[in-house]
């Protein structure tokens, strides 16, 4: 009953089947139709002319037309010795034996620096 | 470039940056210099300098060279604001009382992120009443970018925003648009933005979730963009607002009052080359869309992959293509919220460092500013910094040992009388270091307070004269306790980003309710009390003399349990408030925008929270259970045709979710279920169609609450 009401309040707009009800909701959401016409809704003879008018003028518009673009990422030169750099650490990520002997050689050298420095 | 260069507003000539950049430099490197004339002096001393003693002055010349940039900025801006302010502006490019300029498309964007839905809303309220009040709406639109990936927060928005829409008539001016897969974070949500929708607009002005700007701010934004073709990115200078804590009254305060002479001095010697901070700035859309999208880093997170920190980057690449990039620090009516506490503010420190630590890779990338490298590298310096710090400091620590155990002369360095020249000065060596640090750290802020005392007006608007010192003087003291807890906190973030482990992108709490508790403030600083007990107490039996130069930093650590407790406490902000300490123009003279915001968030707050039973899944309770709702919801949803399998494993969602409640479906499956327009019209349709005995009790008692709650036609929409 309620789909067909909605059906005959919002013709003209060509909305598919199954979503009717939710479109008519909407429509009835924001034209504040059960404030502005208490009586009206699902009262297939009497539906006032400015509440169908303002029922089929209320959508929902998330974003305005789309005006597709790209943006691509174009890379950043970051210099020869950060590109160096860069590398080494692409090398070392594969390498995951290599990145836990680099951590103790730090380790030992964080060592050695303490037992220097206290001398 | 493909702006048309008529009528470029002309600025400063570049033999004039370069002298002003010259003396800003000339600055640094002279007191720099003179600090470290002291520091080797001292190290000297002992009859030469040893392999410990020059990383110890290597160290305090990285360490003080940064201090000296704060200092040299603040005295450049103050030399500006007293002859007057600086005639090269960008603001000074419209004549604001006679000019009209025309204006040009322009999207506001809000990224959210499972921010708090009523402080979003409610502020992009307040932002579009104000814009309306202006007479230029016809150039505006607003889209809120939602990232969120909460049900909850979820629906929240979509419900908020259609609200808004209808009390502001907006549709079709206020736009909504949520993400399915949050790729690339809050860059790639306005990437995501740009891809769209960005043809259609000539600029945009990107906010945070907490940022309010006023109508007149943006209005102005785009004429200075304007009149100024050759301007890609305009960014101001937000201040903060709505500190209820007493650390974020603090934070306030400071920002208020300290800020005007660095940014006049960031203006006087950057000029074009400026920054972008990320948020309450307006960007040009093509250029920005043409440069300024970011490629992967070498090697992958933390150190390199996606760029964390994309402000600086973006800024850097505008001003590698050409475009100009300007700070309008001057420009009023922009705010933004801070952390409400200590540790919350650690928490996005976390978020930061990484960030900024991976801009070491950009430092020396071809094409960049040089003044785009040194913000770039302050950046990474930003945090890097403390872990030197707390270096320098255990090292200076090894020091005394060593000197303690082999005395030369029978005194310490530090007890030795400064010498300059071969002159002897009679006042120790470290004494005359340490009164030239303490300096150069508070000389800005003395001059600060100064400049706003002196004029009574002035000193009016931060509570009076008497106030603003009194709470310049327990800024002060706070905040040097507070820094050996940041020292630590970020020595800590330094080295877990480098030992790979990455931070996620957690929402940042806004507004403290009852502070930080004893046991998340023993949990979090629980290691930096025992670190200063274990310091303080081995440096007084090491050296007495030698504790007492340390006790300030022991003193913030040992504190930092009662410091972080007492500073993240409402009531005692609003005690200080009361007291007239640490008021802010803000909050003496508010701006319509700011007293309208707090009227309308008293209200929303004042609205009762779902039963305790419900709350976890209330956005989902709401969507499928309300008409309205479920068909704002629906009616945002793409429509898609899924296959026969999928299809039936919606069934199944379906069914289990009525059947045995959405406590047993995993976020995703809820997710998955919120995302299918189908399946949301056949939910709400089933929910009110079955008995109620084939459904969960949860939903039983959510039909018996949503019936209590819910005033026929009424709807249970957001108010």
């Amino acid at each position: 009953m309620m789909d067909e009401w909605f059906a005959t309040v919002l013709k003209g707009k060509n909305l598919p089947p199954d979503r009717i009800a939710t479109e008519g909701r909407v429509a009835l959401l924001l034209c504040d139709g059960p404030q502005k016409w208490p009586y009206a809704f699902l009262d297939s003879r009497t539906v006032p002319d400015e509440f169908a008018t303002a029922m089929r003028a209320s959508e929902i518009e998330v974003g305005p037309d789309m005006a597709v673009s790209s943006m691509v990422p174009r890379e950043i030169d970051l210099g020869p010795i950060t590109e160096a750099a860069g590398e080494t650490l692409e090398r070392i990520e594969k390498w995951p034996v290599l990145r836990l002997a680099m951590l103790w050689a730090l380790f030992l050298g964080a060592l050695f620096g303490i037992f220097y420095v206290t001398r | 470039m493909n702006s048309p260069r008529t009528s470029v507003h002309q600025f400063i000539l570049p033999e004039r940056l370069r002298r002003r950049r010259a003396l800003f430099y000339t600055t640094v490197f002279l007191l720099t210099s003179t600090a470290t004339w002291f520091m080797a002096d001292l190290l000297w001393q002992d009859g030469g300098i040893n392999g410990l003693e020059w990383v110890l002055l290597v160290l305090f010349v990285i360490l003080f060279a940064q201090i000296a940039v704060g200092f040299a900025t603040a005295m450049l801006g103050f030399y500006v604001i007293n002859r007057g302010g600086d005639r090269q502006r960008i603001t000074s490019t419209v004549d604001w009382n006679s000019e009209d300029v025309p204006l040009a498309s322009t999207a506001i964007v809000m990224p959210v992120f499972n921010e708090d839905v009523s402080r979003v809303f409610e502020g992009l309220r307040v932002i579009y009443r104000s814009l309306e009040a202006t007479g230029k709406m016809e150039h505006f639109d607003f889209f809120i970018l939602s990232d969120s990936n909460k049900p909850n927060q979820w629906i929240q928005e979509e419900i908020a925003w259609a609200e808004l829409c209808k009390q502001v008539n907006g549709v079709g001016r206020i736009f909504y648009r949520k993400r399915r897969q949050q790729i690339n974070k809050k860059a790639g949500n306005v990437a995501d933005f740009l891809r769209r929708w960005g043809k259609r607009y000539r600029y945009m002005v990107v906010l945070d979730a907490d940022s309010i700007m006023t109508g007149q701010s943006i209005v102005k934004l785009v004429a200075m963009m304007q009149k100024n073709p050759q301007t890609g990115l305009i960014q101001t200078a937000p201040r903060l607002i709505y500190g209820e804590s007493l650390y974020a009254r603090m934070q306030q305060f400071a920002n208020r009052l300290y800020s005007p002479i660095f940014l006049a001095g960031l203006n006087y010697w950057q000029q074009q080359d400026g920054n972008y901070w990320g948020h309450n700035a307006i960007i040009r859309v093509q250029p920005f869309m043409d440069h300024c999208a970011l490629p992967d880093l070498p090697g992958s997170e933390p150190f390199g992959g996606r760029i964390l920190s994309h402000d600086f980057v973006e800024a850097a690449l505008m001003r590698k293509a050409g475009w100009h990039v300007w700070l309008a620090h001057d420009i009023e009516g922009t705010y933004e919220e801070g952390p409400p506490s200590l540790i919350d503010s650690a928490k996005r420190d976390r978020r930061w460092c990484q960030g900024n630590m991976q801009h070491a890779w950009l430092v020396t990338a071809r094409g960049f500013r040089p003044a785009n490298r040194f913000h770039l590298l302050m950046g990474v310096m930003a945090y890097v910094s403390c872990p030197l710090w707390l270096l320098f400091l255990v090292l200076s620590t090894i020091h005394v040992f060593n000197q303690v155990l082999a005395p030369i002369g029978g005194e310490l360095a530090t007890e030795r009388y400064a010498r300059l020249f071969g002159h002897m000065i009679e006042v120790p060596e470290a004494l005359a270091l340490f009164l030239f640090t303490m300096l150069l750290l508070f000389l800005p802020k003395i001059i600060s307070v100064i400049t706003v005392v002196q004029r009574s007006d002035e000193a009016a608007r931060f509570g009076g004269r008497g106030p603003v010192v009194l709470s310049t003087a327990a800024e002060i003291i706070f905040s040097a306790l507070l820094a050996p807890v940041h020292m630590l906190f970020n020595s800590k973030f330094v080295f877990f980003t480098l030992l790979g482990q990455g931070v996620s992108w957690v929402t940042q709490r806004r507004g403290a309710e009852d502070g930080t508790d004893w046991r998340e403030a023993i949990i979090t600083h629980g290691g930096q009390t025992f670190f200063g007990l274990v310091w303080g107490v081995s440096s007084f039996i090491l050296l007495p003399s030698f504790f007492w130069w340390l006790s300030p930093v022991l003193a913030g650590l040992v504190l930092s349990v009662p410091v972080s407790i007492i500073l993240s406490k409402s009531s005692l902000g609003a005690h200080a408030r009361r007291a007239g300490l640490f008021l802010t123009p803000e909050e003496v003279q508010p701006p319509h925008e700011l007293g309208r915001l707090t009227q309308n968030l008293a209200e929303c707050y004042k609205h009762m929270r779902p039963i305790e039973a419900l709350r976890n899944d209330y956005g989902l309770l709401q969507a499928v259970l309300d008409p309205y709702i479920n068909a704002v919801h629906v009616a945002m949803l793409r429509n898609r045709r899924p296959s026969e399998e999928s299809r039936e494993w919606f069934a199944l969602l379906r069914h289990r979710l009525l059947s045995e409640g959405p406590g047993q479906l995993t976020t995703k499956e809820t997710l998955a279920l919120l995302l299918d327009a189908e399946s949301m019209i056949c939910l709400h349709e089933e929910l009110w169609k079955q008995p109620s005995s084939s459904l969960a009790e949860w939903w039983r008692l959510a039909i018996r609450q949503y019936n209590v709650l819910t005033a026929a036609p009424i709807t249970a929409l957001y108010r």
